[in-house]
């Protein structure tokens, strides 16, 4: 317990790595409406990847392609964090019923960052995106891995493709 | 109230303010989109500088060395400190920047970067049309003359400028752009598999409103290669201004 304790005091402490996602200072919403950051999971390894609620295809498919890499990492440590491209739109209450549509559970957390801040998350984990005239949103789903730190070291760039960097990254 | 506003005009680099129109964009977002409404908004008539960097570097010190999330180890890799230009033309754009940087700068000036669609407009201005540089045989030569050039930009305002009195929107450097990371997504790609459709260039080209444009082509596929911490020799930016 102590030794743990101790290791608990090393991550508050320690300087975030030059390369940590953590270095970006981002305003977030929690579903329950609670305010956070980027490093709510740090201290573990994180998949993080961006999305919109009224998505009609792409992101279910991401939330459930995360999810298959989930079981096949059989890793407890490893979360999920989805960051809102549409954060005017996906309120906390929206939040919460997207995570109850898909039976989300305490390993991922849905967020809608300050609007603006969504721009900079994309443009640094390299996701493209664009609203279309509908109202939709084009995007890109890279699924990216974070270090406990927050260092972004492996990624898999669109749905369908083989998780296996993620899955070797973790081992 | 007159005299702050005196001030403030003094201390900011020039700026024009360009009249809103419309804008053909190189890709448009629908088929329904061919002309984009474009509203007023002001602009920086130069590339930022290097001398306009290093005040910003002097005010602000947290980005003489951030970090590298922020900017990849080559930023300002030019220069011989994060406070000494060296041997570098304090008048020619500051180059090897990161798009993080480049907007820090521009919020600290009350605006941020202009949208590639602001950007694109203001671009296709000649020196006595506001649309048509894509079209001008000069503009295009001027461009292909400037792919062949190696070596760091030469100094801002050699040229003159298009109808809005913008200098150097063509031949000196590529820019950064709010929306960088918003191109080569067309409305046919929908469907998540059709997005690897835009990671080629012929394919890219079949969905753009003039594919001979081919330094319009060159602009979006080199904004499409960036990531926002990416910095290299010859990319700099500009600011733009929204009321």
């Amino acid at each position: 317990m102590r030794l743990l304790a101790l290791i608990g005091l090393a991550w508050s402490t320690d300087p975030l790595p030059e390369d940590s996602l953590y270095q970006l200072d981002l305003d977030l919403t929690a579903a329950d409406g609670t305010q956070t950051e980027l490093s709510h999971f740090q201290g573990r390894p994180v998949l993080i990847s961006m999305f919109y609620g009224a998505c009609p295809q792409a992101c279910p498919m991401l939330i459930a392609e995360i999810g298959h890499v989930l079981d096949e990492a059989k890793d407890e440590d490893l979360r999920v964090l989805l960051v809102s491209l549409a954060p005017e739109q996906d309120t906390p209450a929206l939040l919460t019923e997207l995570s109850e549509r898909h039976g989300l559970d305490q390993d991922w957390l849905l967020v809608s960052p300050k609007p603006g801040q969504e721009r900079t998350l994309a443009a640094t984990l390299g996701i493209a995106y664009r609203t279309m005239p509908s109202g939709h949103i084009n995007h890109s789903s890279i699924l990216t891995l974070l270090d406990p730190q927050g260092r972004p070291i492996a990624k898999v760039d669109g749905l369908g493709q083989s998780h296996a960097p993620i899955l070797e990254a973790l081992d | 109230m007159l005299l702050i506003g005196l001030i403030a005009a003094a201390s900011l680099p020039g700026f024009v303010q360009i009249p809103g129109g419309e804008h053909r964009p190189f890709y448009p977002p629908s088929p329904e989109q061919v002309l984009l409404p474009v509203q007023a908004f002001g602009m920086d008539i130069t590339p930022v500088t290097n001398q306009e960097f290093l005040d910003f570097l002097q005010r602000e010190p947290s980005w003489q060395d951030p970090p590298i999330i922020l900017a990849e180890g080559r930023y300002l890799q030019s220069w011989a400190s994060p406070t000494d230009l060296g041997a570098l033309d304090p008048g020619a754009p500051v180059t090897d920047v990161s798009w993080h940087a480049a907007r820090a700068y521009c919020q600290d000036r009350g605006g941020d970067l202009p949208t590639v669609t602001q950007w694109e407009f203001a671009a296709d201005a000649t020196q006595t049309q506001a649309t048509g540089a894509r079209q001008d045989p000069a503009t295009l030569s001027l461009i292909l003359d400037w792919y062949a050039l190696q070596g760091s930009p030469g100094p801002v305002r050699q040229r003159s400028p298009n109808l809005h009195g913008l200098y150097d929107m063509h031949g000196l450097i590529w820019e950064w752009t709010l929306d960088f990371n918003s191109q080569l997504i067309s409305s046919d790609a929908r469907e998540a598999g059709d997005q690897d459709r835009v990671r080629f260039c012929g394919a890219g080209a079949l969905d753009a409103s003039d594919p001979e444009d081919y330094a319009s082509f060159m602009r979006f596929a080199y904004r499409s290669s960036l990531t926002a911490n990416a910095t290299t020799s010859n990319l700099g930016f500009r600011c733009a201004y929204s009321r």
